[in-house]
This record gives C-alpha cells, structure tokens and sequence, in this order.
C-alpha cells in the first residue's frame, strides 16, 4: 500500500494550509484605543494555518486563520477525563466538533506526540507577519495531504453547526 | 373379504399391517409375501416391546401447538416496546462512556491558557477606519 505521510519539513516562505507555526504572537486589543503609549497583553501559541492554500498563494488575504494546537498531553492535563482511552477514542472518532486531532510526527528534530487543534480559539494574523514569522524560523513543519483537507473539513463542521432554539422533543 | 397384500403398500419401510388371522387363501400367496409377512409381524412385536420408538416419529411431524400453547416475545429491535413495559427505564445520566458508545456527538469545553502571556507597551500612531478590500476572482 502506498504511505500517505502526515507531515513534512518545509523552509518555503509562502505559507500554506496545514504549516505550523511554534510561539506565534497574538495581540490582545487594549480596553481603549487612543493616540497615545498604551500597554498591552501578547498571547503566544503553537499554531497551524486554517486558510485555504489557493487564498494564501494568490495573496488574496490580509488576514490569516490560525487555530492553536496543543500536545495531547497538555490538553489531557486541562481536562483529565481526555487520559481515558474512550475520550481520546471520542476525539479520533471526530464526536467533539471543537476539537481535532492529529497524529504523531516522528521526523527527525520535529517529533510531536498528537496534537489536539482547538476550532474554538481561531485568531486572525496579518498574513506579512505571519510570512515573516514563518521566514524567520526557517524550517517548519507542514500538514500533508489528505490530512490537511481533513483539518480543514473538520473546521468546516464545527463552524456550520446550528443549534435550534426551539428543538423537536425527544420520542421516549 | 379384501385381503392386504404387498403390492398394495406404497409407502417404503411402512409395515404392512396383516391380519393374525391367516385366512385359507394364504397359500396362494407367493414366498416373498410369506416372508414379508413374517418381517412385518416381527417388527410390530418389537416396536411394541420399545414404545420409544414411537417417540422418535413425532419428529417426523409438523406439530402446531401455537392454538393451545400460544407464545409471545417482545421484539428487541423495537425499543419503545421495551420502554412501554418498563423492563429498560431510561437513565436520566448519561456518561461519557454512553456517549462513546452511543456514538453521540458531545460538545465539551476545555479551555486552554495560552503558551506564553506578556505585556508588552505600544503606540498608537493611528486610527483608521476599514476599508473593503475587494479580492479580484479568477478569470474565467
């Protein structure tokens, strides 16, 4: 059977669907914003690029969708009910729209243990930034295909739910 | 008198019920006949010795006792049959286990603090107000 690689290293300065980017900063607005010195609170996160590929290519955004991503471990130690078997099963499975996962990366100077994307924490970055950033690093590691089609349908689900203020009642 | 004679057996291995009571025209029955007649009197005797074996036809039969031995089951497919009887209450919980195994979608919340958090000093040079921008689509 042919492999189908989760991940590869890239050192491209475009940015692509899938890339990581480690400790991208996100500026928090201040509570008033005057002509003036203000002080401000920065948030760093590991992130991967939710944009379309073709959009960022063809530099049709000024804007780029990030989410966060955390090691599995991390996120099992904010939610301890996530150390069962069934949750993470529950998260493999896609039954918890907000949260994604992806598996294991073992190339060399890059391993990662599974990694769990949060839907809900999505931030936008001025795609020259997120350029620079990413020029900066020199290498990164990026998402494949079909994976990252996956992610990104994933995303899709999440995002078009709707929840009914008035639902039909169970049948009991 | 109608006498039974072999001939008119059509069923295979079924004994030929012959009368005790040989008659006089006996002899004009052939030897063959005179032998079937005696194995057919020597298998009556002894299915009469084991009644068992009258036993071991009744699986030969259809037998239909649903007229006086009338049965009822109630379908397992049908969940609600269940709930109307009351043998399966519903749970008012439902666990995290149930979930996975009912296959539900769940919407848990965990809610991650950043990797790193500073404060860092900025200045405003200036306020704007957005502007559309219009992405040009592809040619067709």
């Amino acid at each position: 059977m042919k492999e189908y690689p989760w991940y590869e290293v890239v050192e491209d300065i475009g940015i692509l669907q899938g890339d990581f980017i480690e400790s991208c900063p996100i500026i928090l607005p201040p509570k008033v914003v005057e002509l003036r010195k203000v002080s401000t609170d920065v948030i760093e996160y590991d992130v991967v690029v939710m944009s379309q590929s073709c959009d960022l290519e063809q530099k049709k955004l000024e804007l780029v969708l990030v989410c966060p991503i955390w090691p599995i471990k991390e996120f099992e130690e904010k939610n301890p009910s996530y150390k069962n078997n069934k949750m993470k099963e529950s998260l493999r499975r896609e039954y918890s729209p907000g949260y994604h996962l992806l598996n294991k990366c073992k190339i060399n100077g890059f391993e990662k243990d599974y990694l769990v994307v949060d839907f809900r924490s999505v931030y936008s970055v001025p795609f020259n930034f997120l350029v620079d950033l990413a020029g900066r690093r020199v290498k990164r590691l990026r998402l494949l295909p079909p994976y990252r089609e996956h992610l990104s349908q994933a995303f899709a689900r999440f995002f078009m739910r709707v929840g009914l203020p008035v639902d039909i009642p169970p049948f009991k | 008198m109608y006498q039974q004679t072999m001939q008119e057996v059509t069923c295979k291995d079924y004994p030929i019920q012959y009368s005790s009571n040989i008659s006089s025209r006996f002899e004009e029955i052939d030897k063959n006949e005179t032998l079937d007649s005696v194995l057919s009197i020597w298998i009556r005797e002894k299915q009469l010795r084991r009644p068992f074996f009258y036993r071991t036809l009744l699986s030969l039969f259809e037998v239909d006792i649903s007229s006086v031995r009338p049965y009822f089951e109630i379908k397992r497919g049908t969940s609600l049959v269940e709930e109307a009887v009351g043998e399966k209450p519903i749970p008012r919980y439902i666990s995290e286990e149930d979930i996975l195994l009912e296959m539900i979608e769940h919407d848990f919340v965990v809610r991650m603090p950043p990797k790193k958090r500073y404060t860092i000093e900025l200045e405003v040079k200036n306020i704007i107000k957005g502007e559309p921008r219009i992405a040009e689509p592809e040619e067709f």
